[in-house]
């Protein structure tokens, strides 16, 4: 009998407690249940996106190890483009970005390239490739800096964008634009 | 009580142009002044991060804190109080920063983006708005950290002192102090306009107690129609209004003014994020009394509880960095989506677990009301 009573008294402060909930008490744990699902929704969505290692955070900056043939295959690839033969550069060219994932100097000859060929969207993209590996291309303080020809190659771009129909792929290649226009906006220089 | 308005039209002008003189003088575009990039860059320069690209001792904070101390002490306005719920404050700090940075930029630097013709800004404007009334929603009804009373001037003195040692860092330059020479924070005004320019900005904050937070939220305490009757109200919304104008007409002057939605700096295109990161800015600001640029002047005038939201500001501007938990141009990182929800609800909660129920607004937080 006592338990039974206690078990009443137990239920009957339960609901004072509750019946001294005021609006916003309400509303504040209606939003605190929204926000923590919301938020525990995106931990598992990112965790389901994982890699191998399950990690959930952008690989941090490579640090890699350059061969002593990068810069002299870089210069070679960079004479190939001064002297007209698109080809063989892009031989090279291509062959660097294969053996030198991480570093930005064969993704910004691939730039170069396109821009030779007239190819202002695919010159944006693969700047854009150089600008993610090493940030230093639009930097006006070191000697790695590009801005001129990346923010030719950007303009051109956007021509180039402005005349096509608004496709799904253009709305893709749009995105790139913008986020190539504050890169230069933001950047020194 | 009759408004003073040029005090506060003097602050606006002062704000906005030298705001957008700093920008145009070395500062990022649209960065001429703001509370949390600079905290950034302050705590890289300490060593609390390693981003090699956010590393400067921005002298404009300090000019902030210690401006506001000398006006301070020269109007016997010097009043040490705390004693109001210092780490829940601490936290909060914390919180600001985050949301700041999702946003990419601090109350102020939002009215510069907006001056500036970045369209995107206006989200984060409305967000702003958002948080401050929900947080004035918590305040009508019954919230409270505590009153702050007396306390001893060493525990005020604290943050004065530290901003004081921090500029005799910044003179002496020891090899300790990182400096960035690449990236945004490589990216400055001249040393000594920059200081001049923070010494000035915080030293007439101090004397109008001028709050982006607390001029949006008394519009929504007394309404347009009322602000006659409260001058602090007025005064707050005349320097708000005067900072947009000014800082507009500076930047045309300048050249530095371009109409757009895309492609403007220190933005990106996540305008939900953007939003929610300063409805977690304008709510914690109300539970605390004052955006971070407030805490900043509140902290030099001997405020102890505002200095533990400016440390809390420094951690957070650490975190930030180390634990990725702000927007870039890219975008905005799982972590930093994560972090301003739960944020948000964490200021919840100390909403929930700190009312009166049954109570109107909390005497110290009338304090100023007139």
């Amino acid at each position: 009998m006592d338990r039974m009573d206690s078990g009443l008294g137990r239920r009957s402060a339960c609901g004072n407690a509750l019946a001294a909930l005021d609006a916003l008490d309400r509303w504040s744990i209606l939003a605190l249940v929204v926000l923590v699902l919301a938020a525990s929704w995106l931990v598992w969505q990112a965790w389901g996106q994982a890699g191998p290692e399950g990690s959930v955070l952008p690989p941090a900056a490579q640090t890699s190890i350059v061969g002593p043939d990068f810069e002299p295959r870089v210069d070679q690839a960079r004479d190939m483009l001064a002297g007209d033969n698109p080809e063989l550069a892009e031989e090279l060219i291509r062959g660097l970005t294969a053996d030198y994932p991480y570093q930005g100097w064969p993704h910004f000859l691939l730039g170069e390239l396109a821009v030779r060929r007239q190819q202002p969207v695919a010159a944006m993209l693969a700047f854009r490739d150089a600008l993610d590996r090493n940030p230093d291309f639009l930097d006006k303080k070191t000697p790695l800096f590009q801005g001129k020809k990346i923010r030719n190659a950007v303009a051109e771009a956007e021509v180039a964008l402005t005349a096509r129909p608004g496709d799904a792929e253009v709305q893709r290649l749009r995105k790139v634009l913008h986020y190539m226009k504050r890169r230069i906006a933001g950047s020194c220089g | 009580m009759r408004v003073q308005p040029g005090r506060f039209i003097l602050m606006g002008l002062l704000l906005g142009v030298g705001a957008v003189l700093l920008s145009f003088l070395g500062n990022p575009a649209n960065t001429g002044i703001c509370v949390s990039c600079f905290l950034q860059n302050v705590a890289g320069a300490l060593g609390l991060h390693d981003n090699i690209r956010m590393q400067y001792l921005r002298p404009e904070i300090l000019g902030f804190v210690l401006g506001a101390f000398a006006v301070a002490v020269a109007r016997r306005e010097f009043r040490p109080q705390g004693g109001s719920s210092p780490l829940v404050r601490f936290l909060v700090g914390i919180l600001l920063v985050i949301g700041c940075q999702v946003f990419i930029g601090c109350p102020i630097k939002l009215f510069l983006k907006l001056a500036a013709g970045d369209l995107g800004a206006f989200i984060g404007l409305l967000g702003l708005v958002v948080g401050v009334y929900i947080g004035l929603a918590f305040v009508e009804n019954g919230f409270r950290l505590g009153s702050p009373g007396p306390t001893s001037s060493t525990n005020s003195l604290m943050v004065p002192l530290f901003m004081a040692f921090l500029l005799v860092l910044a003179v002496a330059k020891p090899a300790f102090l990182a400096a960035s020479d690449k990236g945004g924070a490589a990216q400055h005004a001249p040393w000594l306009v920059s200081l001049g320019v923070g010494l000035a900005i915080g030293g007439l904050a101090q004397y109008t107690q001028f709050c982006v937070t607390g001029g949006i939220a008394r519009l929504f305490l007394w309404g347009p129609r009322e602000i006659m009757s409260c001058p602090r109200s007025t005064g707050l919304v005349i320097a708000i209004a005067a900072f947009l104008v000014s800082a507009l007409a500076a930047n045309l002057v300048t050249g530095q003014f371009r109409l757009g939605l895309a492609g403007q700096p220190s933005s990106n295109a996540d305008h939900g994020w953007a939003f929610l990161g300063m409805v977690l800015v304008g709510f914690g600001s109300i539970l605390i009394r004052g955006c971070p640029f407030r805490q900043l002047v509140a902290a030099g005038q001997g405020d102890s509880d505002a200095g533990a939201t400016v440390m809390g500001m420094l951690v957070g501007a650490a975190l930030v960095e180390n634990w990725d938990l702000g927007a870039g141009v890219a975008g905005t990182p799982v972590n930093a989506q994560v972090a301003v929800l739960l944020g948000l609800a964490v200021l919840a909660t100390i909403g929930l677990v700190n009312r009166k129920r049954g109570y109107g607004i909390a005497p110290e937080y009338q304090t100023g009301l007139d």
